[in-house]
């Protein structure tokens, strides 16, 4: 920004230089007229006195020009009416004209005055026109706020010669009538103004000269302006050009922040939109040639091929291994979705009973031999969550509790309410988990050492992301004499209990 | 001594060791069967070889397997079972808006297909059981009478728990999406609280099931619907 692009605000700046120009004048006129007296007389001289009455009206403001005015007369009266050095007159004629230079002196200071400050007028309106026309370009031009906030604060502080602030809020609680600063930024006397402007929405001004300017867009509040002024006089017209400037700033940056919002949820869409699509073809071109081969493998039995106890076993290893094949592919899937962030919940209500029914049909067969018996307490309300995910957990959970558990043995799922979260837990029989892996065994990949194969490592660690992005808990504790037994707990509306369909 | 008929039986899918495995996985079944490698393919052969069943991979080379469905929706009554690794849960209610007659998510079993099949070769599309009573595994249901009995004990129960179960009983072996579930029982209301749904199949299941969590009768098929699963057909 040019600063000779303004000329300096004369209003408020200082008028300390006026005084001695006044009297620097008056002193060179009263040399002059000392010289020319003795060739022209004192008549004249009194000529000489008011044309540079009358200059200094041009050149100074109203006051000092009177002050020239009666300095110069007393020096006229002292030093050159006869008789000299004294105030007294002796003619009445020098009376009557020392009384009308005086009155000529001041008509024409006063309207010479005058004049000029139309002129001032005048510029400072252009000026003010400046201002608002750089703001609106800023505003035009700008697209970074921080940008915009400098140039702006250099306006005012050019065209002012006020020092400017920004400070933004970073709560923006329009709703509930709070507002939030950095902490320390602001002080209690200025975090009270800000609160005063906001409410208002006008400008406030507090004892020590500061204005406090609020920026409000159309439906957030932003922040405040904050404007130290040098004088405690401010015109009306400084007043709402400052109160435009704060409302034109705080629309632009909220259309500044509105548009970054906008590109940044454009942005995360195509990384979502990416993502699955990437998810999406890895699943396919893996599930195609495990399908050919499962469906292989079960086209050769279905055709009597080696119907013999080794094929059978046969058979059956390569039935499993496919399986295991396509739980790890899954499950690595689904931890990549999970750590992306860009899994999106679909919670409905839902049947604790349902949820257990599918997860439980979902492991039985080949996956999990174990009878599941279930404990599930009567009147359980509708529970909000994405099914397909808890369903996700718990089955992961029964074919954890399978893989570790002798033949034959039962897994118990039961389902309880506890103050206002409900309880799911998956026990087993098995071998349980030693002490000192049971906080590790959510990790990614841990496996506790000396476990079965058939597991991924995953399972639990995917268990736990899907939990906790319901809000609730996954803990694994051992069970006396043996077993193991894992429970979450899902945040549920108690009031949900009652509701019912229609009949 | 049963009587066996051949099915006609279309497989579209653009993996030929998936067809082949398939081909030779269900012939030992009687099935007369052709293959399709894309989507232009398997409208042709629909049209010409005129299948009662067809099983359709939902990723064609050429087109989209949905667009495939609806082509050959347009005229033919075979049942459609399609065979997806979509795992998009909104996509399968699509499949069957758009009339499918069942899905399989790969990679699945032979012997699950089969009994799919099974099911599917019993009826063609929107077929449904007409039978005044139907029985099975100790369920039984009077569509007559409006009566439901457990081991020959009559329960108690609703017009709309009744009609909800009539509307899976008459298509058994069939998903029927909870939205046509709840469009067909409550209307607009139902499409607007899907939750209805739930809380009417956990009461049926109370009624009818021996343990309502591990149900036998009342089948979900997750995100799509419901399923009341019979075994074979009666």
């Amino acid at each position: 920004m040019n600063r000779s692009g303004f000329s300096p605000k004369l209003r408020y700046l200082e008028h300390s230089g006026d005084l001695i120009r006044m009297i620097f004048g008056v002193a060179l006129t009263t040399f002059l007229s000392v010289m020319l007296e003795p060739f022209i007389g004192y008549r004249a001289v009194g000529f000489i006195f008011l044309s540079s009455v009358l200059g200094m009206s041009f050149l100074v403001p109203i006051l000092p020009a009177i002050g020239s005015a009666i300095l110069s007369s007393l020096i006229w009266d002292y030093y050159f009416i006869p008789p000299k050095f004294t105030f007294h007159i002796e003619e009445k004629e020098d009376l009557f004209m020392l009384a009308a230079y005086f009155l000529s002196a001041i008509a024409t200071g006063i309207l010479t005055t005058q004049i000029a400050r139309q002129k001032r007028l005048i510029a400072d309106r252009e000026l003010r026109t400046q201002i608002l026309y750089k703001t609106a370009k800023a505003i035009g031009e700008e697209r970074e706020q921080n940008k915009l906030v400098t140039i702006i604060e250099n306006l005012i502080s050019d065209g002012f010669g006020f020092k400017c602030k920004f400070h933004f809020a970073q709560y923006l609680g329009l709703k509930n009538n709070t507002l939030s600063f950095e902490a320390g930024k602001l002080s209690n006397r200025e975090l009270e103004s800000a609160e005063w402007s906001f409410k208002t929405g006008a400008l406030v001004r507090d004892d020590r000269g500061r204005l406090t300017l609020p920026l409000k867009g159309h439906q957030s509040f932003i922040g405040i302006m904050l404007i130290e002024i040098k004088t405690l006089v401010l015109i009306k017209e400084d007043e709402s050009l400052l109160l435009t400037i704060s409302e034109q700033t705080a629309v632009a940056i909220e259309r500044l922040n509105l548009e970054e919002k906008a590109k940044e949820a454009s942005r995360l869409q195509e990384s979502e939109r990416l993502h699955q699509t990437l998810l999406n073809s890895i699943s396919h071109e893996f599930r195609t040639p495990l399908t050919a081969i499962l469906t292989a493998t079960a086209a050769l039995q279905q055709r009597g091929h080696g119907s013999d106890q080794v094929s059978t076993q046969l058979y059956q290893a390569i039935t499993s291994a496919g399986g295991r094949l396509n739980r790890l592919v899954e499950n690595l899937l689904d931890m990549s979705r999970l750590e992306s962030g860009i899994l999106i919940l679909k919670k409905e209500l839902h049947d604790v009973n349902d949820l257990i029914g599918v997860a439980a049909k979902g492991t039985s067969g080949t996956l999990c031999t174990n009878p599941i018996i279930t404990k599930v307490a009567p009147n359980l309300p509708l529970i909000v969550i994405d099914f397909g995910l808890i369903v996700h957990v718990l089955a992961n959970l029964i074919l954890n509790a399978s893989l570790y558990s002798p033949v034959g043995s039962e897994i118990s799922v039961s389902a309880e309410t506890n103050n206002d979260a409900l309880i799911i837990t998956v026990s087993d029989q098995g071998i349980g988990v030693p002490p000192e892996h049971l906080n590790r065994i959510f990790e990614k990949f841990y496996r506790v050492p000396g476990s079965r194969a058939g597991g991924t490592g995953l399972g639990l660690t995917i268990a736990q992301n899907i939990i906790e992005l319901h809000g609730g808990k996954l803990i694994a504790k051992n069970k006396t004499p043996s077993g193991l037994c894992v429970s979450f707990s899902l945040p549920c509306n108690l009031g949900l209990e009652k509701m019912s369909g229609p009949l | 001594m049963k009587v066996i008929k051949t099915t006609k039986l279309l497989i579209v899918d653009d993996e030929q060791s998936v067809r082949n495995s398939l081909r030779l996985g269900l012939e030992p079944c009687h099935y007369e069967i052709q293959e399709a490698s894309s989507g232009k393919e398997a409208v042709e052969r629909a049209t010409i070889f005129a299948p009662d069943l067809i099983i359709l991979d939902l990723c064609l080379g050429d087109t989209d397997g949905l667009q495939v469905l609806k082509d050959i929706r347009k005229w033919s009554n075979a049942s459609i079972l399609i065979l997806t690794v979509r795992d998009a849960e909104s996509d399968k209610v699509q499949l069957l808006d758009a009339g499918a007659d069942d899905y399989l998510t790969k990679p699945f079993s032979l012997s699950e297909l089969m009994a799919r099949l099974r099911v599917l070769e019993r009826r063609t599309y929107a077929g449904e059981i007409n039978q005044p009573i139907v029985k099975y595994n100790g369920f039984e249901i009077n569509f007559v009478a409006q009566t439901v009995q457990i081991d020959c004990r009559e329960i108690k129960i609703t017009s709309t728990e009744f009609q909800l179960l009539r509307i899976l009983v008459q298509a058994a072996g069939k998903v029927i999406s909870a939205k046509a579930l709840l469009a067909q029982v409550w209307g607009d209301a139902g499409l607007e609280n899907p939750h209805y749904i739930r809380i009417y199949i956990g009461s049926l299941r109370k009624k009818i099931e021996k343990n309502p969590s591990l149900p036998t009768f009342i089948i979900t098929e997750m995100s799509v619907g419901y399923r009341f699963n019979m075994g074979r057909l009666p």
